[in-house]
Protein backbone atom coordinates (compact mmCIF):
# COMPACT_ATOMS: atom_id res chain seq x y z
CA UNK A 1 0.00 0.00 0.00
CA UNK A 2 1.17 3.18 -1.22
CA UNK A 3 1.30 5.90 1.91
CA UNK A 4 -0.41 8.96 1.81
CA UNK A 5 1.89 11.67 0.95
CA UNK A 6 1.32 15.05 3.54
CA UNK A 7 3.96 17.26 1.96
CA UNK A 8 5.76 16.56 -1.50
CA UNK A 9 9.07 19.09 -2.34
CA UNK A 10 10.34 18.60 -5.45
CA UNK A 11 13.64 20.63 -6.38
CA UNK A 12 12.61 23.41 -4.60
CA UNK A 13 14.61 26.49 -5.68
CA UNK A 14 14.41 30.04 -4.31
CA UNK A 15 15.78 32.40 -5.43
CA UNK A 16 16.13 36.08 -3.58
CA UNK A 17 16.14 39.81 -4.79
CA UNK A 18 19.73 40.26 -2.83
CA UNK A 19 21.13 36.97 -4.71
CA UNK A 20 21.16 34.73 -2.48
CA UNK A 21 19.92 30.94 -3.92
CA UNK A 22 18.76 27.85 -1.78
CA UNK A 23 17.72 24.50 -3.71
CA UNK A 24 17.49 22.27 -5.37
CA UNK A 25 15.53 20.78 -2.36
CA UNK A 26 13.10 17.75 -2.05
CA UNK A 27 11.31 15.84 0.25
CA UNK A 28 8.24 13.94 1.27
CA UNK A 29 6.35 13.98 4.32
CA UNK A 30 3.83 10.77 4.73
CA UNK A 31 0.74 10.73 6.80
CA UNK A 32 1.92 9.63 10.26
CA UNK A 33 5.29 10.86 9.94
CA UNK A 34 7.56 12.57 12.40
CA UNK A 35 9.82 14.28 9.95
CA UNK A 36 12.94 15.98 11.38
CA UNK A 37 13.92 18.25 9.25
CA UNK A 38 17.80 19.05 9.73
CA UNK A 39 20.33 21.27 8.37
CA UNK A 40 22.92 24.01 9.62
CA UNK A 41 21.54 27.62 9.70
CA UNK A 42 20.95 29.12 6.30
CA UNK A 43 21.03 25.57 4.49
CA UNK A 44 17.43 26.52 3.27
CA UNK A 45 14.94 24.95 6.30
CA UNK A 46 12.49 28.03 6.80
CA UNK A 47 12.44 28.89 3.14
CA UNK A 48 11.24 25.45 2.54
CA UNK A 49 8.50 25.77 5.21
CA UNK A 50 7.55 28.91 4.04
CA UNK A 51 7.01 27.70 0.43
CA UNK A 52 4.88 25.00 1.89
CA UNK A 53 2.91 27.56 3.90
CA UNK A 54 2.30 30.10 0.65
CA UNK A 55 4.45 32.94 2.18
CA UNK A 56 7.05 32.17 -0.31
CA UNK A 57 6.39 31.40 -4.49
CA UNK A 58 9.09 29.21 -5.58
CA UNK A 59 11.54 30.19 -8.52
CA UNK A 60 11.25 26.37 -9.85
CA UNK A 61 10.62 23.11 -8.73
CA UNK A 62 7.03 22.08 -6.75
CA UNK A 63 5.66 22.36 -3.12
CA UNK A 64 2.21 20.08 -2.59
CA UNK A 65 0.70 20.26 0.53
CA UNK A 66 -2.22 17.79 0.26
CA UNK A 67 -2.17 17.97 -3.00
CA UNK A 68 -2.53 21.49 -3.04
CA UNK A 69 -0.25 24.32 -4.40
CA UNK A 70 0.17 26.11 -1.27
CA UNK A 71 1.03 29.64 -3.32
CA UNK A 72 -2.48 29.25 -4.66
CA UNK A 73 -4.41 27.75 -2.13
CA UNK A 74 -2.81 28.49 1.19
CA UNK A 75 -6.43 29.20 2.97
CA UNK A 76 -7.01 25.56 2.60
CA UNK A 77 -3.57 24.17 3.20
CA UNK A 78 -3.67 26.45 6.50
CA UNK A 79 -6.92 25.28 7.24
CA UNK A 80 -5.48 21.59 7.57
CA UNK A 81 -2.26 22.18 9.58
CA UNK A 82 -0.70 24.03 12.16
CA UNK A 83 2.43 25.94 12.44
CA UNK A 84 4.59 27.62 14.25
CA UNK A 85 7.09 29.86 13.30
CA UNK A 86 11.07 30.36 14.29
CA UNK A 87 11.26 33.41 15.73
CA UNK A 88 6.92 33.48 17.44
CA UNK A 89 5.99 36.76 16.93
CA UNK A 90 1.61 37.99 18.22
CA UNK A 91 0.28 40.89 18.41
CA UNK A 92 2.02 42.43 22.22
CA UNK A 93 -1.83 43.67 23.43
CA UNK A 94 -3.53 40.34 22.84
CA UNK A 95 -3.53 37.74 25.92
CA UNK A 96 -2.86 34.43 25.36
CA UNK A 97 -6.61 33.58 25.51
CA UNK A 98 -6.94 36.02 22.54
CA UNK A 99 -4.38 34.38 20.35
CA UNK A 100 -5.88 31.00 20.79
CA UNK A 101 -9.60 31.92 19.96
CA UNK A 102 -8.78 34.00 16.92
CA UNK A 103 -6.92 31.49 15.48
CA UNK A 104 -9.75 28.75 16.29
CA UNK A 105 -12.28 31.62 14.90
CA UNK A 106 -10.42 31.31 11.99
CA UNK A 107 -10.70 27.61 11.88
CA UNK A 108 -14.07 27.41 11.89
CA UNK A 109 -14.71 26.80 15.60
CA UNK A 110 -17.16 29.18 17.68
CA UNK A 111 -19.12 28.74 20.88
CA UNK A 112 -18.24 26.11 23.55
CA UNK A 113 -16.08 23.68 21.01
CA UNK A 114 -13.92 26.80 20.65
CA UNK A 115 -13.78 27.47 24.58
CA UNK A 116 -13.60 23.88 25.08
CA UNK A 117 -10.57 23.95 22.32
CA UNK A 118 -8.60 26.74 24.39
CA UNK A 119 -8.76 25.33 27.50
CA UNK A 120 -7.35 21.94 26.25
CA UNK A 121 -4.63 24.03 24.55
CA UNK A 122 -3.76 26.00 27.37
CA UNK A 123 -3.98 23.25 29.47
CA UNK A 124 -1.77 21.34 26.97
CA UNK A 125 0.65 23.97 26.82
CA UNK A 126 0.81 25.00 30.58
CA UNK A 127 -0.32 28.37 30.33
CA UNK A 128 -3.28 28.31 32.35
CA UNK A 129 -2.11 30.39 34.75
CA UNK A 130 -0.85 32.89 32.51
CA UNK A 131 -4.03 32.92 29.61
CA UNK A 132 -5.23 36.50 30.40
CA UNK A 133 -2.06 37.94 30.43
CA UNK A 134 -0.65 39.77 27.77
CA UNK A 135 1.57 37.98 24.98
CA UNK A 136 4.24 41.30 24.88
CA UNK A 137 4.82 40.14 28.84
CA UNK A 138 5.30 36.91 28.35
CA UNK A 139 8.89 35.58 28.58
CA UNK A 140 10.63 33.57 25.04
CA UNK A 141 9.84 29.98 26.59
CA UNK A 142 6.05 30.66 27.19
CA UNK A 143 5.89 32.54 23.87
CA UNK A 144 7.40 29.41 22.01
CA UNK A 145 5.29 27.06 24.45
CA UNK A 146 2.15 29.41 23.14
CA UNK A 147 2.79 29.25 19.48
CA UNK A 148 3.29 25.65 19.45
CA UNK A 149 -0.40 26.02 21.45
CA UNK A 150 -2.03 28.07 18.79
CA UNK A 151 -0.78 25.67 16.06
CA UNK A 152 -2.49 22.98 17.42
CA UNK A 153 -5.88 24.60 17.75
CA UNK A 154 -8.80 22.55 15.56
CA UNK A 155 -7.05 19.62 15.84
CA UNK A 156 -4.38 20.11 12.81
CA UNK A 157 -3.62 16.86 10.15
CA UNK A 158 0.04 18.40 9.61
CA UNK A 159 2.32 20.01 12.36
CA UNK A 160 4.71 22.39 10.85
CA UNK A 161 7.30 23.64 13.73
CA UNK A 162 10.32 25.95 12.07
CA UNK A 163 13.15 25.42 15.24
CA UNK A 164 10.61 25.01 17.85
CA UNK A 165 13.72 24.87 20.64
CA UNK A 166 15.24 27.87 19.44
CA UNK A 167 16.22 30.51 22.15
CA UNK A 168 14.47 28.16 24.84
CA UNK A 169 16.31 26.85 28.36
CA UNK A 170 16.63 23.76 29.18
CA UNK A 171 13.36 23.42 30.93
CA UNK A 172 11.45 24.59 28.45
CA UNK A 173 13.23 22.71 25.92
CA UNK A 174 11.50 19.18 28.31
CA UNK A 175 8.06 21.12 28.70
CA UNK A 176 8.08 21.53 24.85
CA UNK A 177 9.24 17.83 24.40
CA UNK A 178 6.38 16.35 26.22
CA UNK A 179 3.88 18.51 24.20
CA UNK A 180 5.69 16.76 21.04
CA UNK A 181 5.54 13.64 22.25
CA UNK A 182 1.63 13.78 23.57
CA UNK A 183 0.98 15.58 20.15
CA UNK A 184 2.86 12.25 18.40
CA UNK A 185 0.88 9.60 20.36
CA UNK A 186 -2.29 11.44 18.76
CA UNK A 187 -0.90 10.26 15.49
CA UNK A 188 -0.45 13.69 14.13
CA UNK A 189 1.99 13.95 11.57
CA UNK A 190 4.98 16.75 12.03
CA UNK A 191 7.38 18.14 10.18
CA UNK A 192 9.72 20.00 12.50
CA UNK A 193 13.15 21.71 11.83
CA UNK A 194 15.99 21.84 13.75
CA UNK A 195 19.97 22.53 13.41
CA UNK A 196 19.88 20.20 17.37
CA UNK A 197 20.47 16.57 15.86
CA UNK A 198 20.22 15.36 19.57
CA UNK A 199 17.01 16.82 19.81
CA UNK A 200 15.86 15.30 16.20
CA UNK A 201 17.49 12.03 17.29
CA UNK A 202 14.89 11.69 20.11
CA UNK A 203 11.73 12.43 18.28
CA UNK A 204 11.69 12.00 14.65
CA UNK A 205 10.49 8.63 12.71
CA UNK A 206 11.87 10.17 9.26
CA UNK A 207 14.80 12.75 8.92
CA UNK A 208 15.40 15.19 5.72
CA UNK A 209 19.25 16.49 5.68
CA UNK A 210 19.57 19.83 3.89
CA UNK A 211 23.20 21.57 3.66
CA UNK A 212 24.50 24.55 1.81
CA UNK A 213 20.87 24.82 0.37
CA UNK A 214 20.01 21.30 -0.91
CA UNK A 215 19.17 18.08 0.10
CA UNK A 216 21.96 15.65 0.92
CA UNK A 217 19.84 12.95 2.52
CA UNK A 218 15.90 11.84 3.44
CA UNK A 219 15.08 8.79 4.85
CA UNK A 220 13.84 6.85 8.16
CA UNK A 221 15.97 7.74 11.52
CA UNK A 222 17.30 3.96 11.24
CA UNK A 223 17.62 3.49 7.50
CA UNK A 224 19.85 7.15 7.90
CA UNK A 225 21.75 6.12 11.09
CA UNK A 226 22.83 2.82 9.33
CA UNK A 227 23.58 4.82 6.22
CA UNK A 228 27.19 4.44 5.97
CA UNK A 229 27.25 0.98 6.58
CA UNK A 230 29.45 1.42 9.31
CA UNK A 231 29.02 -0.38 13.15
CA UNK A 232 30.65 1.37 16.04
CA UNK A 233 31.80 -0.94 18.79
CA UNK A 234 32.56 1.47 22.56
CA UNK A 235 35.14 0.02 24.57
CA UNK A 236 36.09 1.39 28.57
CA UNK A 237 38.82 0.45 29.87
CA UNK A 238 40.69 0.33 33.34
CA UNK A 239 43.29 2.15 31.99
CA UNK A 240 44.31 4.06 28.97
CA UNK A 241 44.88 1.72 25.84
CA UNK A 242 48.88 1.66 24.83
CA UNK A 243 49.39 2.78 21.34
CA UNK A 244 50.26 -1.06 20.53
CA UNK A 245 47.43 -2.18 21.03
CA UNK A 246 45.15 0.71 19.32
CA UNK A 247 47.19 -0.39 16.04
CA UNK A 248 46.71 -3.90 16.34
CA UNK A 249 42.94 -2.71 16.46
CA UNK A 250 43.40 -0.52 13.43
CA UNK A 251 44.97 -3.58 11.25
CA UNK A 252 41.77 -5.89 12.27
CA UNK A 253 39.85 -7.01 9.01
CA UNK A 254 37.02 -4.65 8.55
CA UNK A 255 38.32 -1.87 10.82
CA UNK A 256 37.39 1.80 9.36
CA UNK A 257 38.49 3.58 12.25
CA UNK A 258 39.84 3.33 15.83
CA UNK A 259 39.04 6.80 18.07
CA UNK A 260 40.68 6.82 21.86
CA UNK A 261 39.18 9.16 24.42
CA UNK A 262 40.96 8.64 28.21
CA UNK A 263 39.56 5.04 29.11
CA UNK A 264 37.38 4.90 26.10
CA UNK A 265 38.07 3.63 22.48
CA UNK A 266 35.56 3.69 19.87
CA UNK A 267 36.03 1.26 16.36
CA UNK A 268 34.56 1.70 13.77
CA UNK A 269 33.96 -0.98 11.35
CA UNK A 270 32.06 -2.05 8.78
CA UNK A 271 28.78 -3.89 9.79
CA UNK A 272 29.01 -7.22 7.76
CA UNK A 273 31.86 -8.20 10.11
CA UNK A 274 31.41 -8.46 13.94
CA UNK A 275 34.65 -7.47 15.45
CA UNK A 276 33.38 -7.53 19.51
CA UNK A 277 35.12 -10.74 20.28
CA UNK A 278 38.25 -9.85 18.73
CA UNK A 279 38.09 -6.29 20.40
CA UNK A 280 37.63 -7.70 23.97
CA UNK A 281 40.58 -10.27 23.16
CA UNK A 282 43.02 -8.11 22.03
CA UNK A 283 42.16 -5.05 24.82
CA UNK A 284 42.26 -8.21 27.54
CA UNK A 285 45.83 -9.11 26.54
CA UNK A 286 46.96 -5.82 26.45
CA UNK A 287 46.31 -5.80 30.19
CA UNK A 288 44.57 -2.30 30.19
CA UNK A 289 41.82 -3.97 32.16
CA UNK A 290 38.20 -4.43 29.77
CA UNK A 291 35.25 -2.60 31.81
CA UNK A 292 32.81 -2.35 29.47
CA UNK A 293 32.10 -3.30 25.75
CA UNK A 294 29.40 -2.37 23.90
CA UNK A 295 27.99 -1.83 20.35
CA UNK A 296 26.53 1.60 19.36
CA UNK A 297 25.19 2.98 16.43
CA UNK A 298 26.55 6.21 15.14
CA UNK A 299 24.65 9.78 16.91
CA UNK A 300 22.43 11.81 14.25
CA UNK A 301 25.41 14.32 14.46
CA UNK A 302 28.01 11.70 13.52
CA UNK A 303 25.96 10.86 10.49
CA UNK A 304 25.37 14.66 9.60
CA UNK A 305 29.40 15.47 9.27
CA UNK A 306 30.60 12.32 7.96
CA UNK A 307 28.48 13.60 5.05
CA UNK A 308 29.31 16.90 5.31
CA UNK A 309 33.32 16.03 4.96
CA UNK A 310 32.38 13.31 2.01
CA UNK A 311 30.35 16.20 0.23
CA UNK A 312 33.36 18.35 1.22
CA UNK A 313 35.76 15.73 -0.39
CA UNK A 314 33.63 15.84 -3.35
CA UNK B 1 -17.69 35.40 12.44
CA UNK B 2 -16.05 35.21 9.32
CA UNK B 3 -12.33 36.03 8.48
CA UNK B 4 -12.53 39.58 7.23
CA UNK B 5 -15.03 40.69 10.30
CA UNK B 6 -12.21 39.08 12.90
CA UNK B 7 -9.56 41.31 11.07
CA UNK B 8 -11.62 44.30 11.10
CA UNK B 9 -11.92 43.74 14.88
CA UNK B 10 -8.50 42.92 15.43
CA UNK B 11 -7.24 46.27 13.11
CA UNK B 12 -9.38 48.90 15.46
CA UNK B 13 -8.22 47.44 18.93
CA UNK B 14 -4.42 47.45 16.78
CA UNK B 15 -4.37 50.99 16.12
CA UNK B 16 -6.09 52.06 19.13
CA UNK B 17 -3.26 50.44 20.82
CA UNK B 18 -0.53 52.71 19.00
CA UNK B 19 -0.11 56.15 20.83
CA UNK B 20 1.03 57.96 18.16
CA UNK B 21 -2.30 57.46 16.35
CA UNK B 22 -4.23 58.71 19.67
CA UNK B 23 -2.06 61.55 20.02
CA UNK B 24 -2.75 62.50 16.96
CA UNK B 25 -6.59 62.20 17.10
CA UNK B 26 -6.55 64.37 20.73
CA UNK B 27 -4.57 66.92 18.22
CA UNK B 28 -7.97 66.94 16.18
CA UNK B 29 -10.01 67.43 18.96
CA UNK B 30 -7.53 69.79 20.70
CA UNK B 31 -8.09 72.08 17.28
CA UNK B 32 -11.89 71.94 17.23
CA UNK B 33 -11.48 73.40 21.21
CA UNK B 34 -9.06 76.08 19.88
CA UNK B 35 -10.59 76.93 16.98
CA UNK B 36 -13.78 77.91 19.15
CA UNK B 37 -12.55 79.22 21.63
CA UNK B 38 -10.59 81.76 19.06
CA UNK B 39 -14.16 82.00 17.55
CA UNK B 40 -15.75 83.07 20.67
CA UNK B 41 -13.46 86.38 20.68
CA UNK B 42 -14.85 87.47 18.05
CA UNK B 43 -16.92 90.67 18.21
CA UNK B 44 -20.94 89.93 18.26
CA UNK B 45 -21.63 92.46 15.42
CA UNK B 46 -19.25 89.81 13.40
CA UNK B 47 -20.30 86.77 15.09
CA UNK B 48 -24.07 87.47 15.52
CA UNK B 49 -24.87 86.70 11.77
CA UNK B 50 -22.91 83.54 11.95
CA UNK B 51 -22.94 82.18 14.97
CA UNK B 52 -25.93 79.75 13.89
CA UNK B 53 -23.54 78.59 11.24
CA UNK B 54 -20.62 78.08 13.38
CA UNK B 55 -20.51 74.52 13.64
CA UNK B 56 -19.61 74.41 9.73
CA UNK B 57 -16.07 76.10 10.86
CA UNK B 58 -15.15 72.86 13.22
CA UNK B 59 -16.61 69.81 10.57
CA UNK B 60 -14.23 71.75 7.93
CA UNK B 61 -11.00 72.51 9.79
CA UNK B 62 -9.58 69.65 10.12
CA UNK B 63 -10.76 68.63 6.45
CA UNK B 64 -8.09 71.32 5.78
CA UNK B 65 -4.88 68.85 6.62
CA UNK B 66 -5.65 67.49 10.34
CA UNK B 67 -7.35 64.12 9.33
CA UNK B 68 -5.35 63.80 5.89
CA UNK B 69 -2.14 63.68 7.94
CA UNK B 70 -3.87 61.64 10.92
CA UNK B 71 -5.39 59.41 7.98
CA UNK B 72 -2.07 58.86 6.22
CA UNK B 73 -0.35 57.68 9.90
CA UNK B 74 -3.26 55.01 10.67
CA UNK B 75 -2.72 54.27 6.52
CA UNK B 76 1.28 53.67 6.78
CA UNK B 77 0.97 51.26 9.64
CA UNK B 78 -1.61 48.75 8.74
CA UNK B 79 0.62 46.31 6.75
CA UNK B 80 4.47 47.73 7.83
CA UNK B 81 3.39 47.07 11.49
CA UNK B 82 2.68 43.63 10.43
CA UNK B 83 5.62 42.87 8.81
CA UNK B 84 7.89 44.84 11.40
CA UNK B 85 6.59 43.22 14.17
CA UNK B 86 6.74 39.45 12.20
CA UNK B 87 3.05 38.93 13.09
CA UNK B 88 2.15 38.71 9.34
CA UNK B 89 3.03 35.37 9.26
CA UNK B 90 0.74 35.02 12.15
CA UNK B 91 -2.42 36.28 9.97
CA UNK B 92 -1.06 34.76 6.87
CA UNK B 93 -0.77 31.42 8.56
CA UNK B 94 -4.11 31.27 9.16
CA UNK B 95 -7.58 30.30 6.70
CA UNK B 96 -7.02 33.54 5.66
CA UNK B 97 -6.82 34.33 1.68
CA UNK B 98 -4.73 37.33 1.02
CA UNK B 99 -7.95 39.11 -0.35
CA UNK B 100 -9.72 38.39 2.83
CA UNK B 101 -6.42 39.89 5.06
CA UNK B 102 -6.19 42.66 2.73
CA UNK B 103 -9.87 43.80 3.32
CA UNK B 104 -10.77 43.12 6.32
CA UNK B 105 -7.12 45.16 7.25
CA UNK B 106 -7.99 48.07 4.96
CA UNK B 107 -11.75 48.21 6.37
CA UNK B 108 -9.90 48.13 10.10
CA UNK B 109 -8.01 51.23 9.45
CA UNK B 110 -11.13 52.68 7.48
CA UNK B 111 -13.74 52.05 10.41
CA UNK B 112 -11.15 53.79 12.69
CA UNK B 113 -11.39 56.87 10.26
CA UNK B 114 -15.38 56.44 10.43
CA UNK B 115 -15.29 56.84 14.30
CA UNK B 116 -12.26 59.77 14.02
CA UNK B 117 -14.94 61.64 11.63
CA UNK B 118 -17.81 61.08 13.27
CA UNK B 119 -16.66 61.74 16.69
CA UNK B 120 -15.23 65.32 15.74
CA UNK B 121 -18.37 66.09 13.50
CA UNK B 122 -20.56 65.35 16.97
CA UNK B 123 -18.24 67.08 19.21
CA UNK B 124 -17.89 70.31 16.66
CA UNK B 125 -21.72 70.14 16.30
CA UNK B 126 -21.78 70.19 20.49
CA UNK B 127 -19.52 72.81 21.37
CA UNK B 128 -21.13 74.96 18.82
CA UNK B 129 -24.44 74.45 19.90
CA UNK B 130 -23.10 74.35 24.04
CA UNK B 131 -20.95 78.09 23.06
CA UNK B 132 -22.97 79.71 20.44
CA UNK B 133 -26.89 78.68 20.29
CA UNK B 134 -29.02 77.05 18.42
CA UNK B 135 -27.41 75.46 15.17
CA UNK B 136 -28.65 75.92 11.68
CA UNK B 137 -28.50 74.03 8.39
CA UNK B 138 -27.35 70.60 10.62
CA UNK B 139 -29.02 69.10 7.24
CA UNK B 140 -25.83 69.60 5.84
CA UNK B 141 -24.19 66.90 8.11
CA UNK B 142 -25.97 64.20 5.58
CA UNK B 143 -23.37 65.88 2.89
CA UNK B 144 -20.22 67.16 4.50
CA UNK B 145 -20.06 63.34 6.86
CA UNK B 146 -19.38 61.38 3.53
CA UNK B 147 -17.15 64.33 2.36
CA UNK B 148 -15.01 64.90 5.22
CA UNK B 149 -14.92 60.53 4.82
CA UNK B 150 -13.60 61.25 1.46
CA UNK B 151 -11.41 63.72 2.29
CA UNK B 152 -9.41 61.15 5.03
CA UNK B 153 -9.85 58.43 1.73
CA UNK B 154 -7.06 59.72 -0.86
CA UNK B 155 -3.66 59.86 2.39
CA UNK B 156 -4.85 57.04 3.93
CA UNK B 157 -4.90 54.64 0.68
CA UNK B 158 -1.27 56.23 0.10
CA UNK B 159 -0.33 55.52 3.50
CA UNK B 160 -1.42 51.81 3.43
CA UNK B 161 0.41 51.81 -0.38
CA UNK B 162 3.40 53.07 1.22
CA UNK B 163 2.79 50.47 3.89
CA UNK B 164 2.72 47.54 2.01
CA UNK B 165 5.10 48.24 -0.74
CA UNK B 166 7.96 49.87 1.50
CA UNK B 167 6.79 47.46 4.64
CA UNK B 168 8.42 49.95 7.16
CA UNK B 169 6.21 51.99 8.70
CA UNK B 170 8.65 54.73 9.55
CA UNK B 171 9.46 55.08 5.73
CA UNK B 172 6.11 54.89 4.78
CA UNK B 173 5.18 57.68 7.11
CA UNK B 174 8.16 59.62 5.92
CA UNK B 175 6.50 59.13 2.56
CA UNK B 176 3.14 59.62 2.37
CA UNK B 177 3.82 62.70 4.92
CA UNK B 178 6.22 63.91 1.93
CA UNK B 179 3.16 63.20 -0.59
CA UNK B 180 0.86 65.66 1.06
CA UNK B 181 2.72 68.16 2.50
CA UNK B 182 4.56 68.47 -0.85
CA UNK B 183 1.20 68.20 -3.21
CA UNK B 184 -0.19 70.89 -0.29
CA UNK B 185 2.78 73.50 -0.92
CA UNK B 186 2.87 73.00 -4.59
CA UNK B 187 -0.71 73.73 -4.72
CA UNK B 188 -0.88 76.53 -2.75
CA UNK B 189 1.80 78.27 -4.38
CA UNK B 190 0.34 77.50 -8.12
CA UNK B 191 -2.60 78.77 -7.25
CA UNK B 192 -1.06 82.00 -6.13
CA UNK B 193 1.05 82.28 -9.16
CA UNK B 194 -2.20 81.58 -11.56
CA UNK B 195 -3.78 84.05 -9.65
CA UNK B 196 -1.31 86.56 -10.26
CA UNK B 197 -0.56 85.72 -13.81
CA UNK B 198 -4.21 84.17 -14.81
CA UNK B 199 -2.61 81.17 -16.37
CA UNK B 200 -5.75 78.58 -16.37
CA UNK B 201 -3.18 76.37 -17.61
CA UNK B 202 -1.51 76.30 -14.15
CA UNK B 203 -4.73 76.07 -12.14
CA UNK B 204 -5.72 73.31 -14.08
CA UNK B 205 -2.60 71.12 -13.57
CA UNK B 206 -3.28 71.99 -9.57
CA UNK B 207 -6.52 69.68 -10.63
CA UNK B 208 -4.45 66.44 -10.62
CA UNK B 209 -2.22 66.77 -7.03
CA UNK B 210 -3.29 64.37 -4.48
CA UNK B 211 -4.54 67.48 -2.14
CA UNK B 212 -6.63 69.31 -4.62
CA UNK B 213 -9.94 67.03 -4.21
CA UNK B 214 -8.96 65.93 -0.63
CA UNK B 215 -8.29 68.82 1.10
CA UNK B 216 -11.44 71.19 -0.86
CA UNK B 217 -14.38 68.63 -0.98
CA UNK B 218 -15.69 69.38 2.30
CA UNK B 219 -15.39 72.89 1.76
CA UNK B 220 -16.94 72.71 -1.79
CA UNK B 221 -19.96 71.00 -0.45
CA UNK B 222 -20.45 73.07 2.28
CA UNK B 223 -20.16 75.97 0.57
CA UNK B 224 -22.50 75.08 -1.95
CA UNK B 225 -25.07 73.54 0.73
CA UNK B 226 -24.82 77.16 2.33
CA UNK B 227 -25.47 79.33 -0.42
CA UNK B 228 -29.09 79.13 -0.47
CA UNK B 229 -29.34 80.33 2.98
CA UNK B 230 -29.83 84.03 2.86
CA UNK B 231 -27.12 84.92 5.11
CA UNK B 232 -24.55 83.97 2.48
CA UNK B 233 -21.64 82.77 4.60
CA UNK B 234 -19.62 82.50 1.75
CA UNK B 235 -17.15 84.96 1.74
CA UNK B 236 -16.36 84.08 5.46
CA UNK B 237 -15.99 80.76 5.48
CA UNK B 238 -13.86 81.33 2.23
CA UNK B 239 -11.80 83.84 4.42
CA UNK B 240 -11.46 81.47 7.18
CA UNK B 241 -10.38 78.84 5.47
CA UNK B 242 -8.02 80.01 2.39
CA UNK B 243 -10.34 78.38 0.02
CA UNK B 244 -13.10 79.53 -2.38
CA UNK B 245 -16.15 77.68 -4.04
CA UNK B 246 -16.57 77.54 -7.64
CA UNK B 247 -14.68 74.72 -9.01
CA UNK B 248 -16.78 71.16 -10.08
CA UNK B 249 -17.16 68.81 -7.01
CA UNK B 250 -17.68 66.04 -9.12
CA UNK B 251 -13.96 66.80 -9.99
CA UNK B 252 -12.68 66.80 -6.94
CA UNK B 253 -14.82 63.40 -6.30
CA UNK B 254 -12.85 62.12 -9.23
CA UNK B 255 -9.75 63.35 -8.04
CA UNK B 256 -10.49 61.61 -4.58
CA UNK B 257 -11.73 58.61 -6.27
CA UNK B 258 -8.80 57.61 -8.81
CA UNK B 259 -6.23 58.42 -6.21
CA UNK B 260 -7.76 56.10 -3.54
CA UNK B 261 -8.20 53.19 -6.05
CA UNK B 262 -4.61 53.56 -7.49
CA UNK B 263 -3.16 53.50 -3.85
CA UNK B 264 -5.79 50.85 -3.07
CA UNK B 265 -4.49 48.71 -5.97
CA UNK B 266 -0.69 49.26 -5.80
CA UNK B 267 -1.10 47.93 -2.54
CA UNK B 268 -3.32 45.11 -3.41
CA UNK B 269 -1.09 43.89 -6.18
CA UNK B 270 1.86 43.96 -4.19
CA UNK B 271 0.36 42.27 -1.35
CA UNK B 272 -1.32 39.27 -3.69
CA UNK B 273 2.39 38.75 -5.53
CA UNK B 274 5.31 39.19 -3.26
CA UNK B 275 6.70 37.40 -0.67
CA UNK B 276 5.89 37.61 2.99
CA UNK B 277 9.21 38.69 4.55
CA UNK B 278 10.09 37.36 7.55
CA UNK B 279 10.66 39.86 11.01
CA UNK B 280 13.74 41.95 10.71
CA UNK B 281 16.36 40.38 13.21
Amino acid sequence: MIEEEVVRVESLVKRYGDGGEVGPISLTVRRGDVYGFVGPNGSGKTTTIRAMLGLLKPTSGRVEVFGMDPWRYSKRVNALLGYSPELPSFPSFLTARQVLEITGRLKGLGGSELRREVERVLDLTGLVNHADRRVGNFSKGMVQRLSIGQALIGDPELLVLDEPMLGVDPVGRVQIREILLEVRRGGTTILFSSHELYEVERLATRIGMVYLGRTVLEGGIDEILHHDGSVRVRAVTKAPPGEEVVESLRTMEGVKEVRTDGNSVTVVAADSVDVRAQVAERLVLSGCGLLELRTERPSLEEVFMDRVRSLGRG
Amino acid sequence: MGAVDVLVNYELRRVLAKKRILVLVAAVFLTEAGLYLVISRLPPSLLGPVSPYVWVLGVLAPTLGLLQVTSLMVGSTVFSDEYEAGTSDFWLTRPVSRTEYYIGKALGGLALILCIVSAYIAFSVGIAWFVFGPQNRLDLLLTSFPASVASALPFYAIGLAFSEVLRRGMMATILSGLTFFGSYIFESYANAVATFSNDRALLELTQFLPTWGSVRITTDVLVQGLSGSGLSPTGILALLTGLSGGSSTSLMLLNVIAYTAIALLVAWLRLRTGDVSRRAL
